[in-house]
């Protein structure tokens, strides 16, 4: 039987199996260099280039019960979201079996030397503050990375330091790690509260409600930029119960009057009626433009909160050089 | 073989005739009518008007019985549901069947003989469907020539098989040894034939200028509908499959198995889902699944067809479920009297999963009926036969050859005129810029 001469598409990175070569025949691993939501991360060297990627590698724990919902939908995702320079690339797809025989896939990624925790933590260790142009510029890379992806219709829902990818010398900023990401399909669809990381979940899903959308992603954008800001977490809870009172304690407690509806939210009850307090003092070092941003990224009521695309219009980020983020 | 498949029917039938109609008893008529637009395109389309005319007034009565599940699947949302039922794991070789079948029966006898979705006429087609695949093998050395010609056409385009498909394992480190499910996936692989595509018509920028301009009073309903438009003609182009293997050199036997096990499939699909508590959703993304691998190829073997769509619906269930299904719940799913094993399922899964390029997002018509219906301010009489007559166009191949937005536009007018509402239609014909003839 002849053999079908393939032509392989620039756009459409092409998925090799166990037929073919397996990963570790073209790749050689170099260290391990983080974990993902659903396996490890490997910077790795492309024998045939020389070209150094990031390999994640789901290990499927019982053979017979398909890939996972996590790789699932990232594949699926990112295959979706195409090509944009705010969201990580995946360069390929290989699926085969290790020495004792379970099954493998590995997503290739483009490699990116460090993310966004890193780097704020290295600023902290040195006492220092991220200058405040710097701080500028990741927030609006983070903010057009943001439009696009709900843009295209889709969730993160996992936003925080360590899942924004960053090259050092190009202060490039990429969001990754879509393994807890979900399409949006029509406006009423639910979802129910999976793993969203604690210190960056908006006070809506930790009310309980099943009906949210891209405002979760926006009360995460706005966690970061202050901790961006300050070089601390702003509210880092240890419970869901804490980071509901660490959220009331700093912005006040909630009431119908700023967002209505807020006391039929499942989890909503009698809190302590605490007052707000000025964003300057919670995240002193911003400007005017800085905490008029910051606080429509932290309103209260999903549907008042900023969206991403409008965030790129304020006058916050006047001064950025658009042409070239 | 065939004489062996065929002989347990006649029995079943007589044995448990009552306990097996007592739950699809509903959907019969469906399955009865479903059938015939196997016989003829001209038949089909006849038949699917004729049906949604003379059911117009009783059938929302089984719908209404989905709607009361899904009514109640929204109440219990939040949270986790239990596991489906699970037969024990089938014993012994996959390729197997009849011993297969018989370890099934006498290790489960209870579940099998309750089983909602084995009934006395699917057995009967079944055994039809059985017949035709055996002729169908019969023709395949015969086809062999075709097949050549098809894999050195210069003109070959659309579609290109993966490295896998093309160049199959060959050097065996017994190291390595693969596990059972990935050498049935590498199985499966060869046994799947792509088409040959014409070259797709690309959108043009008009058609996307078409989607400006207000159409919802709520902002984020019409960004949310601008996006799923815009989702909908960056994805494949709207095209019945049977139209594109009828441009390549399938068989010309082999056309009416697939299209006759689509429609056996979409049943299928519909009723595990209604069993499983799935979300609507999932539902159409599962068969949307399973249409857009059929427009990249076919599967040799009724068992393949059958197996393709049980996998796109465990994979769509994966992507669009709440988290307690991590995974093929059941050690073994029934199509009539065939029983496939999670590890075929699991298999196959991979198959579509590199067919599709891992693209397993599908816009289907339940996107769009959100928005028509909101569009034409639909009552739940007008709400409720939508998305019937939604349910009953997944039978119908023809409704691929159009774009998923078009078919929800069409059956929410259609639910509009027969529930006396035609100052609606306008509305929804506005919001899909389309012209939609009756």
């Amino acid at each position: 039987m002849a053999t079908i001469q393939n032509k392989p598409t620039p756009t459409a990175p092409s998925t090799t199996t166990g037929g073919g070569l397996r990963a570790m025949d073209l790749y050689e691993k170099l260290e391990k260099v983080g974990e993902g939501t659903y396996g490890k991360v490997y910077k790795a060297r492309e024998k045939a280039t020389g070209r150094i990627v990031a390999l994640k590698k789901t290990r499927l724990p019982e053979d017979d019960e398909g890939v996972p919902p996590t790789a699932l939908r990232e594949v699926s995702l990112l295959r979706m979201l195409s090509q944009d320079p705010h969201v990580v690339r995946l360069l390929d797809l290989k699926q085969g079996v290790n020495k004792e025989g379970q099954t493998i896939l590995y997503l290739v990624f483009e490699y990116m030397d460090t993310d966004l925790k890193k780097f704020i933590r290295g600023y902290r260790a040195n006492h220092e503050k991220i200058p405040a142009q710097t701080v500028k510029i990741l927030m609006y890379q983070l903010c057009k990375g943001v439009g696009f992806v709900h843009g295209r219709g889709v969730l993160h829902r996992d936003l925080k330091p360590h899942n924004l990818l960053m090259d050092r010398k190009t202060m490039a900023l990429k969001i990754a790690d879509l393994g807890l990401s979900r399409a949006i399909t029509v406006p009423v669809k639910k979802y129910t509260h999976e793993i969203l990381t604690l210190w960056y979940r908006a006070p809506e899903v930790l009310l309980g409600a099943t009906h949210y959308s891209t405002p979760v992603d926006i009360w995460s954008v706005g966690c970061i930029f202050a901790e961006l800001v300050t070089n601390q977490p702003l509210f880092p809870g240890d419970s869901e119960l804490q980071q509901l009172l660490h959220i009331f304690k700093l912005l006040g407690t909630p009431n119908e009057e700023m967002w209505p509806g807020v006391g039929k939210l499942p989890n909503w009850h009698v809190y302590p009626q605490w007052k707000p307090t000025k964003l300057s003092t919670l995240v002193p070092g911003l400007d005017s433009d800085g905490y008029d941003l910051l606080e429509k990224m932290l309103a209260y009521e999903p549907g008042k909160r900023v969206s991403a695309k409008k965030a790129l219009e304020h006058p916050y980020f006047n001064d950025v050089n658009k042409e070239v983020y | 073989m065939p004489p062996t498949m065929l002989a347990p029917v006649p029995t079943r039938p007589r044995s448990n005739p009552f306990r097996r109609r007592r739950g699809a008893a509903p959907l019969l008529l469906d399955q009865t009518s479903a059938k015939r637009p196997a016989e003829s395109s001209t038949s089909a389309s006849s038949c699917f008007y004729s049906e949604v005319i003379s059911n117009s007034s009783t059938s929302l009565a089984p719908y209404q019985r989905l709607e009361k599940r899904h009514r109640r699947q929204d109440t219990d949302a939040g949270e986790a549901r239990p596991a489906g039922s699970e037969c024990s794991e089938v014993i012994g070789g996959a390729r197997v069947r009849p011993a297969e079948v018989e370890v099934s029966e006498s290790s489960c006898p209870v579940s099998v003989l309750e089983s909602d979705l084995a009934c006395p006429k699917q057995l009967a087609d079944d055994a039809e469907a059985i017949e035709k695949s055996s002729a169908c093998d019969e023709l395949t050395p015969s086809s062999e020539p075709d097949e050549e010609e098809v894999l050195s056409d210069p003109s070959h385009s659309g579609y290109s098989p993966s490295p896998l498909i093309s160049s199959p394992l060959t050097e065996d480190d017994s190291d390595d040894a693969p596990s059972a499910t990935f050498s049935l996936f590498l199985d499966f692989a060869k046994q799947f034939v792509p088409c040959l595509h014409p070259k797709p018509c690309t959108v043009t920028s008009s058609t996307l200028d078409l989607l400006t301009g207000r159409r919802f009073e709520d902002l984020d309903d019409e960004e949310s509908y601008e996006r799923f438009r815009r989702r909908e003609r960056r994805e494949a182009v709207a095209r019945d499959f049977t139209e594109v293997c009828s441009s390549t050199s399938i068989p010309d036997s082999y056309r009416p198995l697939v299209v006759e096990q689509r429609v056996i499939m979409v049943n299928w699909i519909i009723q595990h889902s209604r069993l499983m508590k799935l979300q609507p959703v999932t539902m159409f993304m599962g068969i949307g699944l399973m249409d857009r691998f059929l427009t990249q190829g076919y599967m040799k073997g009724l068992r393949n067809l059958q197996l393709l769509g049980i996998a796109c619906i465990t994979l769509a269930t994966r992507i669009e479920e709440n988290q307690s299904y991590n995974c093929v719940l059941r050690k073994t799913f029934q199509v009539g009297i065939n029983i496939y094993s999670q590890s075929e399922v699991v298999a196959m899964e991979w198959l579509v999963q590199e067919v599709l390029n891992f693209k397993c997002f599908v816009t289907t018509t339940h996107h769009f009926l959100w928005f028509y219906l909101k569009a034409a301010n639909a009552d739940d009489r007008v709400a409720d036969l939508a998305n019937y007559l939604a349910f009953i166009s997944l039978r119908n191949h023809e409704q691929l050859s159009f774009w998923p937005s078009t078919v929800a536009a069409a059956v929410v007018v259609l639910a509009c005129l027969a529930t006396n509402k035609e100052s609606s239609c306008h509305l929804v014909t506005e919001v899909n810029t389309q012209v939609l003839h009756f």
